[in-house]
């Protein structure tokens, strides 16, 4: 039987990688049992001591006592008013850069990329006067209508880079069939680039979700505030942070983002190698 | 059927815009103003109803729900509101540097809502110069209230270039050192320092017996900057910071202002101030405070709520500013202010909001008291029931009639973070006083 030779190389990478592994892993560890401890866990524990008893009293307050339920229900509006057009704007644009022939196709393609390099700061104060003058400030709308703008460059270049991978022998055949160009898309683009449409859902609902800026500048009522701006209410300006609420808040609001990344991180991968190497 | 595809997706796209647009909409009326670029007026749009009444009061203000800003106008606009069956609008802004950014958005866009929270300072001149600025002092002797203000806080507000008063006080707060009793007692101080000797010697004395004798909110601008500004507000009011930022004053020419950076040097070097103090917020400190670190703290009347139990229970006792020794030091010796202030907007400001402005002024004293625990700006007796710290520390300041001199919200801007980040060295002790001075006199010339 042959025995495993231990090197020094390769305990070295597992330092490197435990290390790696604790470095990701220990905020969250730490937030998730922050939420658990009391006020006076806070003043007379150690910052990295585990809480006295699983208190869920911070739960019950960030559930009752706050607009967190709210904050849910606006950040999972816009997610999905972002998501739902952004996709398939993207999909179909990408598509047709990669397969139709026309006039000025490479320069619409570089128009397109343009806008990985305009940073959102930069529209914020005309965005907000046009949004101001049509009526759009603190409505949906106009916390969604520039996310999508600003995801698509970079969504378009992904489904770009991906439809030219896609057999056009396929799209000959469906036609040959007398499946018509929207019908084409939607019944056989669309199913076969689930991995690439998974890939972009996936990093654009992160970003989404994430978002502060659009959500801080065209928002004015608490009644239209997404999760990133609801956090703030946890921090007192001039007197006392309840910590435990604060964590509890920040456990609950990241806990989707981890469950739909873990369900796709898979296919995301997936997604992410497809197109690079010619099959 | 291709007719029938491009038709159903183009209904499609119209009833998602109109659904989205809609659900964001909700109940609430539309946004506020509108330039008429004709007549270079602002005109509301919003607030009102097709009859052209207004429907509803939009406010802005910095803070949580927690918060006293709040507290007060939620309870003077929900009732206001209710009896007059309007709608209301508070919108919220926690952090200070967000709060900036917003106020200069709506006051570049020419969007102030009806009502917001403003620093007298540069902010208050940049809404002044688009004239969204109601005169409040004018208001104020209309319903017959402007003598009713406390002195302090009428100098506070006073506008430096017009001598009008355009803001309306968050509230009145008085500034002082809290300390804990038993560690004074542990380490053998009798009594409350009286000047900055005193106050050092007394941190010897704590830092001897091991404990840490002060707590400070290091890395919030303000907090380090009251020991570099209090004692020239003791020895020349407002005159020090007000010529310096003119260009006609410099820390090396002024005795009071060079006792302050060697002051800050002091308790910083020193190691009076908690290991870490640069990075602790003030929110921080007062939980370590509040949560038995520390002997002595720089807080207020903003606190009373978080003292309340400590100093009722025997364990806290007050001081205010010490005298700087060898000097004029003027009488006041409480800080007096007005906190964050509120500014209505002249573009706005209908009889209805006239109207609420008597009743805010009739109901403002109740509100402070019951809603945020607060003092009020109004001189007038304190209602009974308040915990006792109210009734021991309103001595200290009835009689103050020279308000507080803010640096933060005298300095402009630029001048303002050089100096935060020279203070933050001098306090830790990587520049000395003698190169504090000669850098922050270069800041501003003439």
């Amino acid at each position: 039987m042959k025995k495993n030779k231990v090197t020094f190389g390769t305990v070295v990478k597992w330092i490197l990688i435990i290390l790696l592994v604790v470095m990701q892993v220990y905020p969250f560890v730490y937030v998730m049992f922050s939420s658990f401890k009391t006020l006076d866990d806070f003043r007379q524990l150690p910052a990295y001591a585990l809480p006295s008893s699983f208190y869920i009293g911070n739960y019950i307050t960030v559930f009752t006592k706050s607009h967190m339920l709210t904050y849910f229900k606006n950040s999972i509006s816009v997610l999905v008013g972002v998501l739902i057009p952004l996709l398939l704007i993207a999909l179909m644009a990408g598509f047709a850069l990669s397969k139709i022939k026309f006039k000025g196709k490479k320069f619409l393609l570089n128009y397109f990329l343009l806008g990985l390099m305009l940073p959102m700061q930069v529209a914020l104060i005309p965005l907000f006067t046009i949004f101001n003058k049509l009526g759009l400030i603190n409505t949906y709308a106009a916390i969604i209508l520039p996310q999508i703008a600003f995801s698509l460059s970079y969504s378009i270049q992904l489904f770009y880079s991906f439809s030219k991978f896609f057999p056009e022998e396929i799209l000959e055949a469906a036609i040959i069939d007398g499946c018509n160009p929207l019908g084409c898309f939607f019944k056989m683009v669309i199913p076969m680039s689930l991995n690439s449409v998974i890939t972009v859902a996936t990093m654009q609902a992160v970003f989404c979700w994430n978002e502060y800026i659009n959500a801080y500048t065209f928002t004015r009522s608490t009644n239209m505030k997404t999760i990133t701006l609801g956090l703030n209410d946890y921090v007192g300006s001039m007197g006392l942070t309840d910590w435990g609420a604060t964590f509890a808040a920040i456990t609950v609001t990241v806990l989707p983002v981890f469950i739909f990344y873990f369900f796709s991180s898979k296919k995301m991968l997936a997604g992410m190698s497809a197109g690079a190497v010619k099959g | 059927m291709k007719k029938k595809l491009i038709a159903m997706f183009l209904a499609t796209v119209v009833t998602a815009s109109s659904v989205l647009t809609g659900c964001g909409q909700q109940t609430e009326s539309k946004t506020a103003t509108q330039q008429d670029a004709s007549e270079g007026t602002t005109k509301t749009t919003s607030s009102t109803a097709s009859t052209g009444e207004r429907t509803k009061i939009t406010a802005l203000l910095k803070g949580t729900e927690s918060t006293e800003q709040y507290q007060v106008f939620n309870y003077l606009l929900s009732n206001y509101c209710e009896e007059n069956g309007l709608e209301y609008e508070i919108e919220l802004v926690n952090d200070m540097q967000d709060y900036f950014t917003k106020l200069q958005m709506y006051i570049n866009s020419n969007t102030l809502p009806d009502i917001y929270g403003c620093p007298n300072g540069t902010l208050s001149k940049a809404c002044k110069d688009i004239d969204a600025l109601v005169d409040v002092g004018a208001e104020l002797k209309r319903n017959g209230y402007y003598d009713k203000m406390n002195g302090a806080i009428v100098d506070f507000l006073t506008d430096a270039d017009d001598g009008n008063i355009y803001l309306f006080p968050q509230g009145l707060y008085c500034e002082y050192f809290m300390y804990r009793t038993d560690i004074f007692e542990e380490a053998g101080i009798t009594e409350a320092p009286a000047t900055w000797g005193e106050f050092e010697a007394a941190c010897q004395k704590i830092a001897d017996i091991g404990e840490i004798p002060l707590v400070v909110g290091g890395s919030d601008a303000w907090q380090l900057m009251r020991y570099l500004s209090f004692s020239p507000w003791r020895i020349t009011g407002p005159d020090f910071i007000t010529n310096y930022q003119a260009g006609s004053d410099k820390f090396s020419s002024n005795d009071s202002a060079k006792y302050a950076v060697n002051l800050l040097h002091d308790l910083g070097t020193k190691g009076y101030f908690e290991p870490g103090f640069a990075s602790v917020d003030y929110t921080s400190a007062c939980n370590l405070f509040f949560g038995g670190t520390g002997a002595i703290f720089y807080s207020g009347s903003g606190q009373i709520g978080l003292a309340n139990e400590m100093y009722k229970e025997g364990k806290l006792g007050f001081f205010p500013v010490p005298d700087t020794e060898g000097m004029e030091n003027m009488p006041t010796n409480v800080p007096i202010h007005a906190g964050f202030a509120e500014a209505f907007n002249k573009a706005t400001y209908d009889d209805t909001m006239q109207n609420f402005f008597d009743y805010m002024c009739e109901n403002f004293s109740d509100a402070c008291y019951t809603q945020a625990q607060i003092f009020s700006p109004f001189n007038e007796d304190l209602p009974e029931g308040l915990s006792q710290l109210y009734y021991d520390t309103q001595p200290m300041f009835s009689a103050a009639e020279t308000a507080w001199t803010s640096w933060d919200d005298k300095l402009d801007s630029e001048v303002l973070t050089k100096i935060v980040d020279e203070q933050q060295k001098l306090a830790q002790g990587i520049i000395t006083p003698d190169e504090f001075i000669s850098n922050c006199d270069t800041f501003v010339t003439k």
